[in-house]
């Protein structure tokens, strides 16, 4: 064989290959991007939306997941039935008898232990590779004014005023209303907890970006100290001074909110002043301007400044 | 007359302890250890509401569901589970057909307030003659949905159509407050920022003369910590 092809040859070969692999490389991740397009546009045209991950999910967390949606799962009867004794024993009981004091006691444990099986189930949800949910456009001002109306007596209780910062009427987002509502009650919740004596206020606030929108959480609470602000969305941490000083809660409440937030697409920091108060930020997609909105925008125009209902109305 | 509840759970120390609580709360109950048997005694019992746990041997708490609903009379269900409701939907491949559903564990007196609540719109709907399709809050404001009239003490005010939806609104949320974004979005239906929150509270107004005894110490449409509105526990 002459030397030549002996170089030739895979040089030849390469160039066949690289001729054969470049345009199927090219046409397949054409395909791939144009079927995404069409499958998103085609997901826009059914006005429907899903979160969540298709992930592969390993054989090791298939295991914990399995764990604990059956830790959970088998949990909530039994807890039940002490909810259920409970309540018949303080209707059997007349009131100021000596033993409330012991019921009182069980009865707020067997709450804490509900909210904590509640919490791992939303967590184990979460996880769930194989999980979708639907989004919808949202009103966040909505979300945070109904967070703020449930937590506004017990936050006054302690002294504090939760405020809401920005915008009348900001873009809506595209998310599961349910969900969101829980990230917000959450930050609100943390706030309200570590709070110190003085906290004064806590501030919900939305300004609107580009592509998102930016929703934050601040307090002027005990802050979270530099060592322990990495650790801060991992499962089950607690800021340790706060176990002693027997802060009710799972731990679970930032994973939680945090994986909401991905399971949206978004983005989620925290910062922190220790002694000062800390300030949640988070990230939602905008949701997109649909057709009607555009239409009825234009009948808004067209009918000189009078919205569809009062125009109706005055006719 | 007392409500017959049918309560049907598997767990024998769920079951005694919801059914002797309801007892205590004034409801006739009657216990069934499995859909077999809850679907066997349906006949003879005609309960007013049924409460049915979801997993259960032999037949299951969506299939006695399904059953239920094949019946003309109306009978109101709430389902209860150790499951959420997405995670149960998702494995049934459809909505559960309950009109209540409450995830376990859950506090004793939430379900009471439930079963009165739909224990409410079962009468209204099931009642017929004069009373027939009259929801009663209370002795005083009596509300009709499909005729879109109400009664406030003697007089008979009619509301605009926007005020009748407002209030049907704050109605189907007893108990909740609604925010004002929410009210311009599902009663305004609009989503374009063009309703202000004045028109909301102008119109709350309009409605309190109409509905309220004494508009200005509102009994059934409260503020609720200047977001939005609530209107009265049922």
């Amino acid at each position: 064989m002459p030397f030549y092809v002996e170089f030739a040859f895979p040089g030849l070969l390469i160039i066949i290959l690289a001729l054969i692999a470049i345009p199927t490389l090219i046409i397949s991740t054409w395909i791939f991007f144009n079927r995404s397009r069409r499958a998103q546009k085609h997901l826009r045209e059914l006005g429907e939306y899903y979160a969540g991950s298709n992930r592969p999910v390993s054989r090791t967390e298939q295991a914990y997941l399995d764990f604990m949606r059956y830790i959970s799962h088998e949990v909530s009867n039994p807890l039940q039935s002490i909810l259920g004794g409970l309540a018949n024993l303080r209707q059997v009981i007349g009131v100021d008898d000596p033993s409330e004091i012991y019921l009182d006691q069980i009865e707020s444990d067997t709450q804490r232990l509900s909210r904590l099986t509640a919490d791992l189930r939303m967590l184990a949800q979460l996880e769930n590779p194989g999980l979708h949910i639907k989004l919808q456009p949202v009103q966040m001002r909505a979300v945070i004014a109904s967070v703020i109306m449930s937590q506004a007596d017990r936050a006054a209780d302690q002294g504090i005023e939760l405020t809401y910062h920005g915008p009348d009427h900001p873009p809506r987002v595209l998310a599961n209303r349910d969900w969101i509502t829980r990230v917000v009650e959450n930050l609100v919740d943390n706030g309200l907890k570590y709070s110190r004596l003085g906290s004064r206020e806590i501030i919900i606030s939305i300004s609107p970006t580009e592509v998102s929108l930016q929703v934050s959480v601040s307090d002027d609470g005990v802050g979270i100290s530099d060592e322990m602000l990495p650790h801060i969305f991992d499962q089950a941490y607690r800021v340790p001074d706060a176990r002693t000083n027997q802060r009710p809660g799972s731990g679970l409440g930032l994973p939680i909110v945090q994986r909401i937030v991905e399971q949206h697409g978004g983005a989620i920091q925290i910062s922190s002043v220790f002694g000062q108060g800390s300030i949640v930020t988070f990230y939602l997609p905008k949701a997109p301007i649909s057709e009607t909105l555009e239409q009825e925008k234009d009948e808004f125009r067209d009918n000189g400044g009078i919205s569809d209902y009062n125009h109706k109305n005055r006719q | 007359m007392e409500a017959k509840v049918l309560l049907v759970d598997d767990e024998e120390n769920i079951r005694s302890s919801l059914g002797d609580y309801l007892q205590r709360e004034g409801f006739e109950v009657t216990l069934a250890v499995d859909g077999e048997e809850a679907l066997d005694c349906l006949e003879s019992l005609s309960p007013d509401i049924v409460i049915l746990d979801v997993r259960m041997p032999k037949v299951d708490g969506l299939e006695v569901c399904r059953e239920i609903r094949r019946r003309a009379h109306y009978i109101p269900i709430i389902m209860i589970s150790g499951e959420k409701k997405e995670t149960l939907d998702q494995v049934v491949g459809l909505e559960v057909g309950a009109d209540k559903y409450i995830t376990k564990p859950f506090e004793l007196p939430v379900l009471v307030a439930e079963v009165r609540a739909l224990l409410r719109l079962a009468r209204s709907m099931n009642s017929s003659g004069k009373t027939a399709g009259w929801l009663e809050i209370d002795d005083y404001l009596h509300i009709h949905r499909d005729r879109r009239e109400i009664k406030a003490g003697d007089n008979d005010p009619s509301l605009t159509v926007l005020e009748f939806d407002l209030l049907l609104y704050l109605l189907d949320h007893a108990g909740a407050p609604c925010t004002r974004d929410d009210l311009i979005e599902f009663v305004w239906k609009d989503t374009t920022g063009n309703v202000s929150d004045m028109a909301v509270n102008t119109c709350i107004a309009r409605l309190r003369r109409k509905i309220e005894p004494e508009p200005d110490r509102p009994m059934y449409i409260f503020s609720a910590h200047g977001w939005g509105y609530k209107f009265k526990d049922l």
